[in-house]
């Protein structure tokens, strides 16, 4: 046994040695111990009946700093690193594969196998533990492709012709590429004292109900490798500081505010002074959404700001021009039939620039070199001067579009799927902001209505692109003013912006010159992948707005034990 | 365990337990001005006013690693702080608890989350603990006033079978536990995993494998407003070694083995875990050559650590009692059917052999030299002690907390987390065998039943410690979950093997054990005088219902589960005259198409 003890201690350091060697040589041990797998795999398979006609590996990496605070003081602080493995393994060919979508029957079926190719990687780079995960991961999820692809033909052969005939896969270009590992730039102990700072205001109200801000700085280093020879090794630190805090009406509706700061560097989040002159304003706000009153259900002309307008068209266009939604038969498929057909006012254009890292001073999240699926990064213009031209495309064709425009993305160890980077609307014909709003009460006149709306500030929204369930969206504003005719605004509260794609689309008047950028994050069904949305402020000559949910819980019983203020 | 505490000192009523609870501590001052406050001052409109408020506080402090083949998979150390509020309205008699209504409290609050609970500040800030106590007791009364409400709503249209207290009272108590805790070293542990678990790369016939360290602290601070206070300290370290394949005909073979311990001093020298990392890699690689096990209906002997996992998944869970709740609706009422414990009726009923007796003693700390964990204080505040379940094979009481049940009017200071569970059981036998006579009676037995060999199981998994360790073991232990045969779970044999009368055993493989339940218990023909000593994963009865039906809500039942809880067993080899073994049916996936990587290019 003690033998043994040795023999191991000696392997392990064998191993260290052989990675510290592997880096002075600016190669990347990850990328060849999953060239190696790869090369093996595939000659494993070769003899086999079913053999696969493409596998690909990535390997992603989260190295994650989090901090939080609430009212001045650290609720949590911690440091995580770990990979995890999505393995792409297909037999068929690239017209008909065992990805082939599964029609009618029960929806969960195509799910099956969901994790298959899934594993924890070791976060040493150690090619013997990496290539062992992958060398599991693989056999599992060869055996289930071969599965697939008996259930695809059959269920092929009984259905009726599909709607959309493109292939299953596309051909893409050989990638090769290798950038070094970040690393995170930034110290807990520092951080943690900032947080504090920055949450210490909210703390002097008793009438604030939750308060946090969270850092998060991330390194997110991906490894691709494929059978078509490509091989991609990215890293990219982001810096994430997001402000949060509560109140309540007195009739109980729940009054939110946020705030969030992104960065590709430490140096790029704001300094301590902006940061807390934005908690200032949060405070300010949440005392002010505390006095206005409730907006009543409206439909009128409205101005939404650049971010609002930034998220609208994330939620109301970009889910809608997602390529591989317009394939998949339960999807409601709104642009499909429309190319080369007008969908925006012909001063407008859409496109998507995932090459695009900064933007007027900001740094724009949906900012990559290469997809998560090995496909280099470039602009792509969805819509030219209102006309619709191309969708946005992973390796998953459709008809018509053939290749991927490389916006294949996933979160972490999920399979990727078409999906947004930097959406940005441009206008060629800016209005200064003040033009606008003469512009809405003109519209407000036109329409005989007492106000017409702005919408200042958003948190965030949702949309629903499935056939099954009205197709619709909702974007939660924040800040909503009411803009009277004799232009005086007045702050409101309590409602949901609503409505329907085409119909709001097609209500879109005119924008200003005040581009703004909102940076988030999205969800769907390839998990969460960091966009950006970067547009003017629009004038619409009608929105619709809801009642949103509200709590019937009333405030606190008791006042606040610390003699807090309750808002003036 | 749960909790370990070598040499803690037990002070009842004042004395210098206040070790923490200085006035100085802001923590502390918090909780006695909030609770204060709110006895007497928390109450809406003409609704009663709070009669019982319990606060506490867990700072909980974990560290991780886990490696595969040499390589550290992930490694952390986390820190947080749990604030629990359990509030009352109403009287001992009848209150809130004990009933599953329509949820209460009003629907899309963003206050819910504190209701119940809070994450609290890691800052020892006065302020802001007093902050998340008003908030959370806040929540807690109005949810409180609510299901008060309608549980007298309910019960306008139901008869009540039979009137318990909903709360017993208990002599309040003001105890320290707290012993020091060793500090957590996180490069330690993760040396050690990426050494042991380098130890499979010598087999690879084993395709799968890791070691998985974690280890930390649960500080616990409370306070009730019957005077009750503790502070206890609950470390614990596990270490799990755990790895899987598939036998040469495709059956996925697994097979995890945990050690406990409070701290690492605690825990086998670095060379015995890593003879168990071995021993498990050789058995499973001969296992995969092993014909898969055939019916056998028979005596079958238990041996300590298969009959400590038996009882622990088939017996003990009937040694707790829980409370049936009322419900609301029909529904609710047929699940919380499920909730009572048959062993309620059996109280003085024999339920075990006549030479067996078992107590519980969360006081223990270790039995002939091996470490089990335990506490000196349960959740309620009330002083742990010993309790006698089974007197010569006769039931005598179950373990309980506040909650009173049928037969039961007080605690027995087993809380831990919302329900009551198994602390440390101790089984203890008159006039056992030697290991030796156990053997020879089983081949007897085997004999008189025409069997041409007999079968021992030494090891019974704990398909919840598998589950966490491999994805395709959690989907095999889902599998597990229903067993139509018998009203027992269905169990895994680890390790067993056939014992013919020449003395000489064949192992067996993927045996399922069946046609254990707990009344079977009472049959066990014999039982040995060694005892191991064995911890293990424990899920009572009815804790679910205990978190949603306790004054606490759901929050309080799902943080003390995060943490999860295992109880220790001091248990002799069993033989149990009946028992089903035999192999699993159904397809096979098949074998990997090619050996793994590392056996071709490994160094060794």
């Amino acid at each position: 046994m003690r033998t043994t003890g040795r023999g191991l201690a000696l392997l392990l350091c064998a191993g260290v040695a052989v990675s510290a060697r592997a880096q002075a040589r600016a190669t990347s041990p990850v990328l060849d111990a999953m060239r190696t797998e790869l090369t093996r795999s595939l000659g494993t398979f070769k003899g086999q009946p079913t053999a696969p006609y493409f596998l690909s590996y990535e390997i992603t990496e989260a190295h994650t700093v989090n901090v939080a605070g609430s009212f001045g003081a650290i609720t949590q602080s911690s440091e995580h690193r770990h990979r995890a493995l999505d393995v792409d393994l297909r037999v068929g060919d690239y017209r008909f594969d065992n990805t082939h979508p599964l029609r009618g029957g029960f929806p969960g079926r195509a799910f099956m196998g969901f994790g298959e190719g899934m594993a924890q990687i070791p976060v040493d780079d150690d090619p013997g533990a990496i290539r062992a995960a992958l060398w599991y991961a693989t056999d599992r999820k060869y055996k289930r492709a071969v599965e697939q692809l008996t259930w695809v033909k059959t269920n092929a052969a009984v259905g009726v012709a599909a709607e959309d005939t493109a292939p299953d896969f596309s051909a893409e270009q050989r990638e090769t590429f290798t950038e070094p590992v970040a690393r995170i730039g930034v110290d807990r102990r520092v951080w943690e004292d900032k947080i504090r700072r920055y949450t210490a205001p909210f703390a002097r109200y008793g009438d604030i109900y939750e308060a946090e801000a969270v850092l998060i700085a991330e390194v997110d280093s991906r490894w691709y490798v494929n059978s078509e020879g490509t091989e991609v090794q990215t890293s990219q630190p982001i810096y994430r500081l997001y402000l949060s805090a509560f109140s309540k009406a007195d009739d109980g509706m729940e009054l939110p505010r946020y705030e969030s700061f992104w960065a590709f560097t430490p140096e790029g989040l704001p300094s301590d002074h902006a940061v807390l002159a934005a908690v200032q304003k949060m405070i300010d706000d949440l005392h002010a959404l505390r006095r206005a009153p409730v907006l009543e259900p409206y439909t009128g002309p409205a101005i939404l700001s650049g971010r609002a307008s930034a998220v609208f068209f994330h939620e109301v266009f970009g889910h809608r021009v997602e390529g591989h939604r317009q394939k998949l038969g339960l999807e409601g498929q709104t642009f499909k039939k429309k190319v080369n057909e007008s969908v925006l006012p012909a001063e407008f254009s859409v496109y998507f620039d995932p090459t695009l890292r900064r933007l007027g001073g900001t740094d724009l999240a949906g900012f990559y070199r290469y997809d998560d699926e090995g496909v280099k990064a470039r602009r792509v213009a969805v819509v030219d001067h209102g006309i619709l031209k191309t969708f946005l495309m992973a390796r998953s064709p459709i008809e018509g579009f053939a290749s991927s425009n490389g916006h294949g993305r996933a979160q972490l160890g999920l399979t990727p799927v078409a999906r947004q980077s930097n959406l940005v609307v441009e206008t060629a014909q800016p209005h200064s902001q003040a033009e606008l709003k003469r512009m809405l009460i003109d519209e407000i006149k036109r329409e005989n209505k007492p106000y017409g709306l702005l919408f200042d500030d958003i948190e965030g929204g949702f949309t629903i692109t499935m056939r099954f369930i009205p197709n619709a969206f909702n974007v939660m504003p924040v800040m909503v003013y009411r803009v009277y005719p004799d232009g005086r605004e007045e702050l409101v509260r309590g409602v949901d912006f609503i409505g329907t794609p085409l119909t709001t689309f097609s209500k879109i008047v005119a924008a200003d010159d005040h581009v703004a950028v909102f940076n988030g994050m999205c969800g769907a069904e390839s998990g969460w992948v960091p966009v950006s949305a970067v547009s003017p402020g629009l004038l619409v000559s009608q929105v619709e707005v809801q009642k949103k949910l509200k709590s019937g819980e009333r405030p606190p019983i008791l006042p606040p034990p610390f003699g807090g203020a309750v808002t003036p | 365990m749960g909790a370990a505490l070598a040499g803690a000192a037990l002070c009842v009523a004042a004395a210098a337990g206040a070790q923490q609870q200085t006035p100085q501590d802001p923590l502390d001052r918090a909780m006695r001005d909030e609770l204060a406050r709110s006895m007497t001052e928390l109450r809406l409109d003409t609704l009663p006013k709070p009669y019982f408020v319990a606060y506490r506080i867990d700072d909980i402090e974990t560290t991780e690693a886990a490696a595969s083949l040499g390589s550290l998979l992930s490694g952390s150390d986390t820190r947080t702080r749990h604030l629990r509020v359990e509030l009352r309205v109403g009287d001992y008699e009848f209150d809130n608890t004990n009933f599953i209504g329509m949820g209460g409290g009003p629907a899309f609050s963003m206050l819910a989350g504190v209701r119940g609970g809070a994450l609290l500040p890691l800052d020892d800030q006065y302020q802001e603990i007093r902050r998340q106590l008003w908030l959370a007791t806040d929540g807690a009364y109005k949810r409180a006033v609510e299901q008060l409400a309608q549980k007298r709503a309910a019960l306008q249209n139901q008869t009540r079978a039979e009137h318990l207290p909903d709360f017993a009272k208990e002599p309040p108590a003001v105890l320290s536990d707290v012993v020091p805790a060793p500090p957590l070293d996180r490069a330690a542990a993760e040396a050690l995993v990426r050494g042991l678990s380098a130890a499979f790369r010598a087999f690879p016939e084993v395709y799968s494998s890791g070691v998985s360290w974690s280890a930390g602290v649960v500080r616990t601070r409370y306070l009730n407003s019957e005077g009750s206070a503790f502070t206890r300290s609950s470390p614990w370290l596990e270490v799990r070694i755990h790895a899987a394949t598939q036998a040469v005909d495709g059956m996925p073979l697994g097979d995890v083995v945990t050690l406990y311990g409070g701290s690492p001093t605690d825990l086998p020298a670095r060379n015995q875990l890593m003879d168990s990392v071995q021993a498990l890699a050789t058995r499973l690689t001969r296992l995969r050559q092993t014909p898969v096990a055939e019916v056998y209906n028979g005596p079958v002997l238990f041996e300590g650590d298969a009959a400590a996992e038996l009882f622990n998944q088939v017996f003990a869970p009937r040694l707790v009692a829980a409370r049936r709740p009322m419900a609301g609706n029909p529904m609710m009422e047929q699940y919380a059917a499920r909730a009572e414990n048959p062993f309620l009726d059996q109280i003085g009923g024999r339920v075990l052999p006549t030479f067996l007796s078992a107590v519980d003693n969360p006081t223990l700390t270790s039995f002939e030299g091996r470490y089990i964990g335990g506490y000196r204080v349960d959740d309620d505040g009330v002083a742990a002690r010993e309790t006698r379940l089974v007197d010569h094979g006769i039931l005598k009481t179950l373990l309980s907390t506040r909650v009173p049940v049928r037969g039961i009017p007080h605690s027995t200071g087993n809380r831990w987390g919302a329900a009551a569970v198994v602390s440390n059981l101790v089984v203890s036998v008159d006039s056992g065998a030697t290991d030796q006579a156990l053997r020879a009676e089983l081949l007897k037995r085997a004999a008189a039943r025409g069997r041409p060999y007999a079968v021992i199981v030494r090891r019974i998994a704990n398909s919840g410690a598998l589950a966490m360790s491999d994805p395709m073991e959690f989907l095999a232990a889902m599998g597990d979950m229903g067993d139509d045969e018998s009203d027992g779970p269905a169990l895994r044999a680890a390790v067993a093997v056939k014992l013919f009368p020449d003395g000489h055993e064949e192992p067996i493989r993927n045996a399922g054990v069946s046609g254990v339940t707990a009344a079977s218990f009472k049959d066990i023909v014999a039982a040995s005088r060694s005892r191991t000593v064995y911890t293990s994963p424990f899920h009572g009865l009815g804790g679910m219902f205990a978190g949603l039906a306790g004054g606490g809500g759901l929050n309080f039942q799902m943080a003390s589960a995060g943490l999860g809880y295992a109880a220790s067993y001091v248990m002799p080899s069993l033989l149990f005259e009946d028992v089903t073994v035999k192999g699993p049916n159904g397809d096979l996936p098949k074998p990997p198409l090619s050996g793994p990587p590392w056996a071709a290019s490994s160094p060794r």
